[in-house]
């Protein structure tokens, strides 16, 4: 899995933007690779509901069929900063994404570096049945894991530092109003 | 100087929580003696600017507030409170936990510190713990509409939707106007599978709100399941077929409408959400 700028970008902004919640989305792909290519942000509260959760994942598969893509991934942030264990209702989403596309991952956000150098994913892998940290990602010592440019936890460190979370919408933000363009998000790109 | 703390008491009044101006205006009232000069709200502006110090940070304010109220209070569990959101902000969570606690066992029917108490519990990562705080503390304060929130948010952490819905029945029959609530309380059900309240709710929501856009996916959402659904036993109660029929199309209408209005969504937005009402 490499994660492009943007797809390290987005779940970090939703993550900033709401920084008292829990907040969670999904990863997308190209259909025939697994370069990690953009990030959508589902919600920030209630995340524990399922109506909306399947609007959000029958439109993001929607959105991906008419552009070449696939879900590949998903992303949570916990409430807690120094909480990173991964939810029961992520792991049910994750292995729901995981029945579909065998490949799937997901990640959940170290809240303490996200405003630092360091990179702030946590990937976990479905194996034998059980959700589990993918040791030394985004290290030499693991090829599963890795960043397209290696500066981006720099760089989007600075730009959320500067405000930039504020720009970015999730599926909660549009059902508010629908104006709030959550699939693409070209204001943060 | 009377603006400052006539902004200041408006503030309390609406309980807005608007910390970087309290301590803006309240800073200087503090600092420089003149908040002594409003008599019997000087101490109501020590507390107020006291909290919002924790919440802006500002260490050294804080104390002073709370320092000053010490001498006029001793031991008042006002202030004492006060303490243990001051050690809370310091991270000292267990020594706050034991302030509240004593301030409970004083009188178990503080509302300040129960509050608090449940928060901290639930900072503290002891979700049960704090439901059984929060449970204890709607015994006694049972129209509190927001501990029944908060209730069903602990709940929800935990899964525990039945439980969930009840709090969110109560917090309806507390404020049975907000749209929020019912679609909350629409989307508990909806996840417990109960396609046909949830209906109603989500129905109760667009009535409420007009073109509620959350609403109108709920409504469309519960219809289509009702529709592939066998027919339920229980015919009486349940909706026909032609009425969900007619609840699915005038949804669709409306959110056809909202999306096909020039400038309404991204191009994105647009297509996706057109396509899912047509697969629906």
């Amino acid at each position: 899995m490499k994660f492009s700028h943007k797809a390290y970008l987005k779940p970090l902004a939703h993550a900033t933007k709401y920084p008292t919640g829990p907040v969670n989305g999904v990863f997308l792909a190209e259909t025939d690779s697994t370069n990690v290519v953009d990030a959508v942000p589902f919600f920030h509260f209630w995340g524990t509901l399922t109506p909306m959760l399947e609007v959000a994942m029958t439109q993001v598969d929607l959105h991906c069929k008419a552009n070449g893509l696939r879900i590949i991934g998903y992303y949570e942030a916990n409430e807690r900063l120094e909480d990173e264990a991964f939810s029961l209702v992520g792991q049910k989403i994750a292995s729901q994404i995981h029945h579909v596309n065998p490949e799937a991952f997901a990640v959940v956000i170290k809240n303490k570096n996200i405003i630092s150098d360091e990179v702030a994913f946590l990937p976990y892998q479905l194996k034998e049945g059980q959700w589990r940290v993918s040791k030394d990602a985004f290290t030499d010592k693991n090829a599963g894991f890795s960043l397209e440019n290696s500066s981006s936890p720099t760089v989007v460190a600075k730009a959320l530092r500067g405000g930039l979370g504020e720009k970015l919408a999730d599926f909660d933000n549009h059902l508010e109003n629908i104006k709030e363009d959550w699939l693409t998000n070209k204001a943060v790109v | 100087m009377v603006n400052a703390a006539k902004v200041l008491q408006d503030l309390r009044a609406s309980a807005e929580r608007k910390p970087d101006v309290v301590v803006r205006l309240g800073k200087p009232l503090i600092d420089s003696g003149a908040v002594l000069k409003l008599d019997a709200d000087a101490w109501l502006v020590y507390e107020q600017v006291a909290i919002a110090a924790l919440d802006m940070g500002d260490d050294a304010l804080a104390l002073k507030c709370i320092q000053a109220l010490e001498t006029k209070f001793p031991g008042s569990p006002r202030v004492r409170r006060l303490q243990g959101m001051q050690l809370e902000a310091s991270g000292k969570l267990a020594e706050a936990g034991l302030i509240y606690k004593a301030i409970l066992e004083e009188d178990e029917t503080n509302v300040l510190a129960s509050k608090r108490q449940v928060m901290l519990l639930r900072a503290m990562g002891l979700p049960s713990e704090a439901i059984s705080a929060l449970v204890k503390y709607l015994d006694i304060n049972y129209t509190d509409f927001e501990g029944w929130l908060q209730l069903a948010d602990l709940y929800l952490d935990e899964l525990m939707y039945a439980q969930a819905a009840f709090c969110m029945e109560e917090v309806l029959m507390l404020q049975p106007q907000n749209h929020i609530f019912h679609l909350k309380y629409a989307e508990i059900l909806y996840t417990q599978d109960n396609f046909q309240l949830a209906l109603k709710q989500f129905c109760r929501v667009v009535e409420l709100c007009r073109d509620h856009v959350r609403g109108l996916y709920g409504i469309k959402m519960c219809a289509s399941r009702l529709l592939k659904a066998a027919p339920s036993k229980d015919a009486a109660a349940a909706t026909s077929h032609e009425d969900l029929e007619a609840m699915d199309l005038l949804a669709t209408e409306r959110l056809i409408a909202l999306y096909g209005a020039p400038g309404a969504a991204a191009e994105s937005s647009k297509v996706a959400a057109t396509k899912w009402i047509e697969i629906q």
